[in-house]
C-alpha cells in the first residue's frame, strides 16, 4: 500500500469522525480529497508517475489539476469499465468536488444531510477508482 | 455568458426533442464557474444511454471551447441542485420547476446566524 493510497483511507477516516462530532462543514473536503489521492496512486500504479501527472496537467490542463486527475480517470474508468461507468464517475466525483468548493468558500453552512451523503459517495467512488 | 448559456440551450432543447419525457434546469454559480443543470427524470438521467453518452460529448465540448468554465449534470439523488433557475426546458409552469417537496428540504440552524444557509438546500428560500 502506498502512502498516497494509506492517505485516501485516512482522509475517509477523518470525514466519518468528523461527521460523528457534528463537524458538517469540515466534512466533504477530506471525502473529496481521499477521491484524489487515490486516483493519483491509480495512476502512478499504471505507469504515470507523480511528475508525469504534473507535467500531464500543466501541458493539457493549464495547471488545473484536479480537472486533469478527474478526466483522466474518467478516461481509465471508460477504458476499463465502459463508457457509461466513466461518465457516471464523472458525474459524481464533480457533484463532490462542487460540494466541497461550496463548504470550503462559500458563506453557507453543511448539512448533517450533506455531508452523510457526501463520504458515502467518496466511499463509492474509491471503489471505482480502485477497480481500474 | 450568453454564447455559453445559448450552447447549453441549444443542446437541452436538441435533447427535449429528442427525448420528450426529459427536462432540465439550469443555474449558473459565479462562484466556482460552474452551470449546475438538473435533469428530470432520474431514470433517463441514469438509464438512458443514448442521452448519457451525448450528455458526455457536449461536456467534453463545451468545457474544451470555455476554458475555465464547467458543467455539472445532476439529478434528484445528487448532492448539488438547481435552486434558482436562469432558465429551464420542458417544463411549462414556475411551481413545475420549484417543486414543495424540494421546499422541504430546507434545513435552516436558527442557531446560527440567520444568513447562514445550507449548501445543495439553500436557495429555495430565497427564491420563495
Amino acid at each position: 500500500m502506498s502512502a498516497l493510497s494509506d492517505k485516501s483511507n485516512l482522509n475517509i477516516s477523518a470525514a466519518e469522525l468528523l461527521y460523528k462530532e457534528n463537524h458538517y462543514d469540515s466534512v466533504c473536503h477530506p471525502a473529496y480529497y481521499a477521491c484524489l489521492q487515490l486516483i493519483k496512486h491509480t495512476l502512478c500504479k499504471n505507469g504515470i508517475s507523480l511528475e508525469q501527472q504534473a507535467i500531464e496537467a500543466s501541458s493539457s490542463y493549464r495547471g488545473n489539476t484536479h480537472q486533469y486527475l478527474i478526466e483522466k480517470m474518467k478516461l481509465m474508468v471508460n477504458n476499463k469499465r465502459g463508457t457509461n461507468d466513466g461518465n457516471d464517475f464523472r458525474r459524481k466525483i464533480r457533484d463532490l468536488k462542487l460540494t466541497r468548493e461550496d463548504s470550503d468558500y462559500k458563506d453557507i453552512r453543511i448539512s448533517s444531510d450533506t455531508s452523510r451523503k457526501s463520504i458515502n459517495l467518496a466511499k463509492e467512488l474509491q471503489l471505482v477508482i480502485q477497480s481500474v | 455568458m450568453d454564447k455559453r448559456i445559448e450552447s447549453i440551450k441549444d443542446f437541452l432543447q436538441s435533447i427535449h426533442n429528442k427525448f420528450s419525457l426529459m427536462k432540465f434546469k439550469c443555474e449558473y454559480d459565479s462562484i466556482n464557474h460552474t452551470y449546475i443543470i438538473e435533469v428530470h427524470p432520474q431514470e433517463e438521467f441514469t438509464a438512458n444511454n443514448d442521452y448519457i453518452s451525448l450528455e458526455s460529448d457536449f461536456w467534453d465540448k463545451f468545457e474544451n471551447e470555455h476554458q475555465g468554465y464547467y458543467l455539472l449534470f445532476v439529478t434528484k439523488d445528487s448532492l448539488n441542485h438547481v435552486s434558482i433557475p436562469a432558465f429551464s426546458i420542458g417544463y411549462e409552469e414556475i411551481n413545475e420547476i420549484i417543486q414543495p417537496a424540494q421546499m422541504s428540504k430546507f434545513e435552516f440552524n436558527f442557531s446560527l446566524a440567520s444568513e447562514h444557509i445550507y449548501a445543495g438546500e439553500n436557495n429555495y428560500a430565497l427564491a420563495a
